[in-house]
């Protein structure tokens, strides 16, 4: 019983602080994500630890983070499915040489500085048990992520989605989420091997046999639940369990694969029916207790396992500014230098730059992944997390220099693309019909 | 092939395929670096009661067959006990060299407080040894005291230590 009334207490706690930190943030042009992200450092060792320690830990208990560990740990999985269910694999192929370029790009870039970063941080932050491979794309998956959710919302709130900015950089963002997934669970699947007896080939094998599965079998029977939407006009209780059941199981077997939890829920969030119509009901079915109870419990379970207090001296701020830098770098420079090339102007080549800057929840997604397999230290991951915050937060303050109001945004392409016009097209039908601007959702 | 896709494949060789050449190489090299030794996890200390008792008016005694673990970032270290006395230090590791200083710490009940105002811990690491082991001085107050520490089995499945 004490155990329920304390987890009771931590999610009051936990639900009341991001509401009102969300609130603040976003009095201030910030997306509410930033502010929920910083009340769940406050409530960690960061300041409520380290102000008030014995208040601490007895309201949020070492022992006692289970059951807020596990509850925070099915919302991540419900976001993955919701995430996986929001992107539509059909608009990556209405791709212009710039979005492929720019998408490609901003992903090795920070990828490569990572790496190089890593020769650096690897004999200071991290120990024998972890092999240089591992931490190196392991840092460099972490940096190469941005988060698609968020700058949906970034580029909604400014009117932007529909620009040919807005569709570049939603298409970037897209392939960057799908490709990054993919290279972590790559990764995921050789650290696992290492420390594993099974052989890697027959992990990867499993894995390429349920993607496969997944997409040209189960894909098609996920069909049904569109079409008796289609004839009902909604999904009786019982298909939004199967739904929720298919994600579960789902989830489970890329954890049994050896990868993660979450690539499987995101999986099938991806192969769902890409229905407007449908997505939206789905949404609006999952999202309030999403966004309102469990992402803040993963938030906050995020802020209790960062621990800023661990930074201290000038050399930890030295090397936290330095992973800041990298990916700031990375991702703007590499961006930019590819949109420049593929023929946009300077402005429109530092908004999307700015905009693929952005990293949000998913990037707490990954870091939690590298924590739990002890790829990165608790005083690397409390580093990771602050560039997080500083590259999230950096966003809008960055678009509105680069695009004061009344700038047209987002000029036309000097250089006509050879798939410019199907582009636009697509984007102005396909991102429309999902109704982006609709998706609350996004604002994560 | 058009001018276009001229300039795109070039861009593309430039800003994506160079990189990866790059990252190759950088992961090539990053191979001969060494990372500290690790030390992270659970450990049961072991010292002699008889030399804790005379520190403290006996209010220490507890430690001498007490648990406490380290979490390690790199060469830096947080060494926090799981058992009474409680107490968080901080700490370095330097090859095979282990060094951690606790903050002055109050100890014991209302009628028998003391406080430890110098506390600090030197010793050696013998990853080759099972279990690993930490061997060396603790000072408290000027009285020096040996200790030998063993490190808890952990879990390594699915990853995790």
């Amino acid at each position: 019983m004490h155990n329920l009334s304390n987890l009771i207490l931590q999610i009051a706690l936990i639900i009341a602080a991001c509401r009102v930190m969300g609130t603040l943030f976003c009095k201030v042009h910030q997306p509410r994500v930033v502010g929920e992200m910083f009340a769940g450092i406050l409530l960690g060792p960061s300041l409520f630890g380290w102000i008030a320690p014995q208040l601490s830990a007895s309201w949020f208990p070492s022992s006692g983070l289970g059951f807020l560990n596990a509850l925070s740990q099915v919302g991540v999985v419900i976001f993955m499915f919701l995430v996986g269910l929001g992107i539509n694999p059909r608009e990556l192929k209405h791709q212009s040489h710039a979005a492929v370029l720019s998408s490609h790009v901003s992903i090795t870039a920070p990828f490569v500085l990572a790496a190089m970063l890593a020769l650096y941080l690897y004999p200071r932050l991290s120990d024998e048990t972890v092999s240089f491979t591992h931490f190196a794309l392991f840092m460099g998956a972490a940096m190469s992520v941005t988060a698609f959710p968020v700058l949906a919302r970034i580029l909604t709130e400014r009117d932007m989605l529909k620009s040919s900015l807005g569709t570049v950089a939603i298409a970037c963002a897209a392939v960057d989420d799908v490709t990054g997934w993919c290279i972590l669970a790559y990764i995921v699947v050789l650290i696992r091997a290492a420390r594993q007896s099974t052989s890697i080939w027959v992990t990867l094998g499993g894995i390429l046999l349920f993607a496969a599965v997944m997409i040209y079998g189960v894909r098609f029977l996920l069909r049904g639940f569109e079409h008796h939407f289609r004839r009902h006009g909604g999904m009786s209780e019982d298909r939004m369990a199967l739904m929720i059941l298919l994600a579960l199981a789902s989830a489970l077997c890329t954890e049994r694969l050896g990868i993660h939890l979450l690539f499987g829920s995101f999986l099938m969030g991806a192969i769902m029916p890409k229905e407007p119509k449908f997505v939206r009901y789905v949404l609006d079915r999952f999202e309030t207790i999403t966004i309102t109870l469990l992402l803040p419990l993963f938030f906050a379970f995020t802020g209790l396992r960062t621990n800023i207090t661990l930074l201290k001296g000038l050399d930890m701020w030295f090397y936290c500014g330095l992973i800041i830098l990298a990916a700031a770098v990375g991702k703007f420079g590499g961006s930019i230098a590819a949109a420049r090339l593929s023929g946009m102007s300077w402005r429109d080549a530092a908004g999307l730059g700015t905009l693929m800057n952005t990293r949000g929840l998913m990037e707490l997604v990954i870091l939690n992944i590298g924590l739990d397999l002890k790829i990165i230290s608790p005083a690397l991951f409390s580093m990771m997390v602050v560039m997080a915050l500083v590259t999230t937060f950096m966003t809008v303050p960055l678009l509105e220099r680069i695009f004061p109001k009344g700038t047209p945004c987002a000029a036309p392409l000097r250089v006509p693309l050879q798939r410019a016009p199907e582009m636009a097209l697509a984007s102005a039908t396909s991102l429309a019909r999902v109704r982006v601007r609709d998706w609350s959702l996004t604002r994560w | 092939m058009s001018r276009i896709n001229h300039n795109f494949v070039i861009a593309y060789l430039l800003l994506v395929l160079l990189p990866l050449i790059g990252l190759g190489a950088v992961l090539k090299y990053g191979r001969r670096l060494s990372a500290p030794a690790s030390v992270d996890g659970a450990w049961s200390l072991q010292i002699d009661a008889a030399e804790l008792s005379p520190i403290c008016g006996n209010t220490i005694v507890g430690m001498a067959n007490s648990t406490f673990a380290i979490r390690q970032s790199g060469q830096n270290l947080v060494l926090t006990s799981l058992a009474e006395p409680k107490f968080t230090a901080t700490g370095t590791i330097e090859g095979t060299l282990l060094k951690g200083r606790v903050s002055p710490l109050s100890i014991g009940t209302m009628e028998n407080r003391c406080t430890v105002r110098d506390w600090l811990l030197q010793g050696t690491f013998d990853s080759h040894a099972v279990p690993k082991l930490l061997s060396g001085t603790l000072r408290i107050d000027e009285h020096d005291v040996v200790f030998r520490a063993l490190m808890q089995p952990t879990n390594v499945s699915n990853g995790e230590r």
